[in-house]
């Protein structure tokens, strides 16, 4: 197709001084990896003293077709999206964004309140706020002067 | 999404995935720009090159990271159009981390229906 037409890995000289780069500021095998038609989506977690906050990369799809499940202290991520349907008139010059199910699950190392979990997804970005259980939030202790 | 290089210490340039159709007689280009806020996305046609810059600005006051792998972005991803688009005539939606631009063919490339008009007499 001539109207529309992405620029794109211009050549592999281009690629290869990417790989380079990459490599010199260290960016790990996983984001390495970073390619078109992934079934695992990217996924960051957060921490502070009383909750841990799971944010997922889930672009275009309806919150409908998100689901979350807690499974032991962890969590399972999953989204389905269909090959949109089109007609035999249109066409499809180009297809990088994956179709198909969306899985991902993590385990956490530290206990959850199981009934305290929230989610929201906003703009295409899942988050997950899991507070942690009462006994694995840190206690201050006072220190008395005898 | 594609990773690209870093633009310095935080940000990385990604290329994000595309879809690209023809439907009804216009072009739909769909952009996977995941956690960027409308504000800060900007498609820019200069010189029959259409961009798409979009910079992610995410905080979260209070947290550290456990592990990422959704580094701070700036997507950005160019395209040449040819003369059969009108590049004033391009509609652009953000919904759930995509957005759709609609590339209208120029009004005379349209197929055009053609009355006859019958003379009565």
């Amino acid at each position: 197709m001539k109207a529309l037409t992405p620029y794109h890995e211009i050549n592999s000289l281009q690629t290869e001084l990417e790989n380079l780069f990459n490599d010199f500021f260290g960016l790990s095998e996983r984001q390495k990896r970073f390619s078109y038609r992934r079934n695992e989506p990217a996924l960051d977690l957060l921490e502070n003293d009383d909750e841990l906050l799971v944010i997922v990369d889930l672009p275009g799809f309806d919150e409908k077709d998100i689901k979350l499940t807690l499974v032991d202290n962890g969590l399972s991520i999953s989204a389905k999206r269909e090959y949109d349907k089109k007609t035999d008139n249109d066409k499809v010059y180009r297809r990088e964004r994956f179709s198909g199910s969306y899985q991902r699950s993590i385990k956490f190392n530290t206990k959850i309140n199981r009934d305290q979990i929230s989610a929201v997804y906003k703009n295409g970005v899942l988050k997950v706020k899991c507070p942690k259980a009462e006994d694995e939030k840190p206690k201050k202790i006072e220190v008395k002067v005898s | 999404m594609k990773m690209l290089a870093k633009k310095d210490d935080k940000k990385v340039f990604c290329e994000p995935a595309v879809n690209i159709m023809e439907e009804n007689g216009a072009y739909l280009l769909e952009t996977e720009l995941p956690g960027i806020d409308k504000k800060n996305i900007q498609v820019k046609i200069d010189d029959n090159t259409l961009t798409i810059t979009a910079e992610q600005d995410e905080k979260f006051k209070n947290f550290t990271p456990v592990f990422k792998e959704r580094p701070d972005r700036i997507f950005k991803r160019s395209f040449s159009l040819d003369e059969t688009i009108d590049a004033d005539k391009i509609e652009a939606n953000y919904k759930n981390g995509l957005l759709t631009l609609k590339l209208k063919k120029r009004q005379e490339l349209q197929p055009k229906k053609i009355e006859i008009s019958v003379d009565k007499d």
